[in-house]
């Protein structure tokens, strides 16, 4: 049984289902990442789990307490805002007190529960401030002090991290790792950031139009994900629609290419399949000792990232995708025809119903 | 470069221009209820401060001055509870109402006072004639015409400090909406309740019409007893005026100090 157990939950604006038949089990010091584009329902659900949005059906329960219709402000969900959402009026410390001082815990606990999150989150020279003296990495620290401050039964956060730049981002998201299991707590992360949520999350939920697409640890999602959408979503993926052309040894037919797979993941002779080539698996030249895949095409498109570089090949009219190190990418220059080979066991095979 | 200096004295020009614009008919106002005699020279050739003392020995200064002030002290409070309330909703739990309410609130702009007065006799005849011709009637009547002032004023506050945002995050704190409300919201609310108070104050202690017709001269207020002066002697009106002027500017510092001050009240009911 999990610390949080959402059945069945459903949520609909007038003739729009934002989100249906959401199930989900989160343990006790869990953290989930709810992953998926704008739009697919995945802040609805963190709202109805804080119990600022009401569900249309379904269940959810925290510990065992059915909470699905208990108010925001008796549910115990500590939340992070996008936007902050710090009181304007109130320095960090009268923030960060603002959840004791309501529930009337008396002012040396509230003072020390304060002092120890002003120390967890890096804030101490920070409390006399007013939050239009902090930059957004300090302001975001201090909505993960105020929520913990309460000492909620479950954390949410609705992509807290979108807000700010990339470097900060990335410290900031190590140190929400590092605060949430210190604290230990369930915890439920929305980003629509497939890196932010692989980093992060213990496990991660890809949301696809208000449901449920697919679950799994950030490994599984990556590598071996079990549906095209994923796979799409998540990394940079080569997806290819193609038919098995033999079981043994398997292999797949995608136009006239035919690629050797490692695994047909069951799907038999004859059977619609997507193939899933990671971008970063496609190697310039042939594979060491001649194995594996090979296909031919032109490069029209190269574009510097740092430590790799993207280049775009036409294979065929179709468009591919590799993800070489930036040492290996040099010699390629656009208009150039080039060998690129990716081993067997790089083909992933999702088998289409 | 000369373009640059070239704006920069148009700028001193429109910004002069408005100035004097904006002061100059206080200053004659002024200057003429400190005159003794002005009639064919530039300034006044004479100063005292008789005007003044004949109006302090009007009968019905200092009645009229309490009447107005009070009228619109109440009117203050009764449009700033109703919006406060009002808004708040609104934002934090019903934005859908957000363009309906917006609507209503220009309708006394687009009528004129007159006309509101005579719908508002014409209604309050019909539905409750006890009413009529009394200090209540055109206490609810100056908060309906001034409710316009206050409503984009903390219209515009709430938005600027996104208030569904701040509620939420109160709830997620384990606040109540009034507890939100208390510490969080209202608070910040301060520059909207100053901006919107003083429009409302002023315009509730200045306004003519509505008085004349809803109570009359049964209930006189500062306009009314001018009017009546004005024929007597110009000068104490132009004093009257200056008073009256005096007191809707004090108002305004009271309540921008008062509004100031709502930040820390609620910070120091925190530290509780």
């Amino acid at each position: 049984m999990g610390y949080i157990e959402i059945e069945g939950l459903e949520k609909r604006f007038g003739s729009v289902t934002a989100v249906c038949d959401f199930n989900l089990e989160v343990a006790q010091g869990e953290l989930i990442a709810l992953l998926g584009p704008s739009g697919c329902g995945k802040s609805t659900t963190l709202r109805m789990i804080a119990g600022l949005d009401l569900p249309d059906g379904g269940q959810i329960r925290l510990d065992g307490q059915d909470v699905t219709c208990v108010p925001p402000h008796k549910r115990r969900a500590g939340m992070v805002f996008q936007e902050y959402a710090l009181f304007p009026n109130m320095t960090v410390a009268e923030n960060i007190q603002f959840g004791p001082m309501i529930a009337g815990v008396p002012v040396p606990e509230r003072v020390k529960r304060m002092t120890e999150l002003a120390e967890l989150t890096a804030l101490q020279e920070t409390l006399q401030r007013y939050p239009h003296q902090l930059s957004g990495g300090q302001r975001q620290r201090v909505a993960l002090a105020r929520a913990l401050a309460t000492q909620p039964r479950v954390l949410l956060l609705d992509e807290p991290l979108s807000a700010l730049d990339a470097p900060i981002r990335q410290s900031l998201r190590a140190e929400i790792r590092r605060i949430q299991q210190q604290v230990h707590i369930a915890t439920i992360y929305v980003t629509h950031d497939q890196e932010e949520a692989l980093a992060l999350a213990d496990r991660v939920v890809v949301m696809e139009a208000g449901r449920i697409c697919e679950v799994g640890t950030p490994v599984q999602i990556y590598q071996r994900p079990r549906s095209a959408f994923a796979a799409a979503f998540v990394g940079s993926n080569n997806i290819l629609e193609g038919i098995v052309e033999s079981d043994q040894p398997p292999a797949v037919r995608y136009g006239e290419l035919i690629f050797r797979c490692a695994s047909l993941n069951g799907a038999k002779e004859g059977a619609q399949v997507t193939v899933v080539i990671p971008a970063e698996n496609l190697h310039l030249g042939p594979q060491p000792a001649g194995q594996g895949n090979v296909i031919t095409g032109v490069v029209t498109l190269k574009t510097f990232h740092g430590p790799f570089t993207r280049i775009e090949i036409s294979v065929a009219g179709q468009r591919w995708i590799a993800l070489l190190s930036s040492s290996a990418a040099a010699p390629c220059s656009v208009g150039q025809i080039v060998s690129l080979s990716f081993p067997e066991e790089s083909c992933h095979v999702i088998h289409r119903s | 470069m000369r373009t640059t200096r070239l704006g920069s004295v148009l700028g001193l020009i429109l910004s002069a221009g408005f100035i004097v614009w904006s002061i100059l008919p206080l200053v004659a106002t002024a200057l003429f209820s400190l005159s003794t005699r002005w009639v064919t020279t530039a300034l006044p050739e004479g100063l005292s401060l008789g005007s003044y003392q004949a109006m302090m020995r009007e009968a019905l200064f200092l009645p009229s001055l309490m009447r107005s002030t009070l009228l619109a002290f109440g009117t203050l409070v009764i449009v700033a509870v109703l919006c406060v309330l009002l808004l708040t909703w609104v934002h934090i739990r019903s934005p859908e109402l957000g363009p309906p309410a917006e609507l209503i609130s220009l309708i006394p702009f687009a009528l004129p006072w007159v006309v509101v007065a005579l719908a508002m006799v014409r209604f309050y005849g019909d539905v409750y004639p006890r009413i009529l011709n009394t200090p209540l009637l055109l206490l609810l009547a100056h908060g309906a015409v001034s409710m316009p002032f206050m409503y984009w004023s903390l219209d515009n506050n709430l938005r600027a400090i996104n208030a569904r945002v701040l509620y939420e995050a109160g709830a997620t704190l384990g606040a109540r909406w009034d507890q939100t409300l208390r510490y969080a919201l209202l608070p910040n609310l301060g520059p909207g309740l100053a901006t919107g108070g003083m429009l409302v104050f002023a315009s509730s202690f200045g306004e003519y019409a509505l008085s004349r017709l809803l109570v009359g001269m049964g209930w006189p207020t500062v306009p009314m007893w001018q009017a009546t002066l004005i024929n007597r002697d110009a000068r104490v009106t132009s004093a009257v005026t200056m008073v009256g002027m005096s007191v809707a500017v004090l108002a305004s510092l009271a309540i921008t100090f008062w509004a100031s001050r709502l930040r820390g009240e609620a910070a120091v009911d925190a530290n509780r």
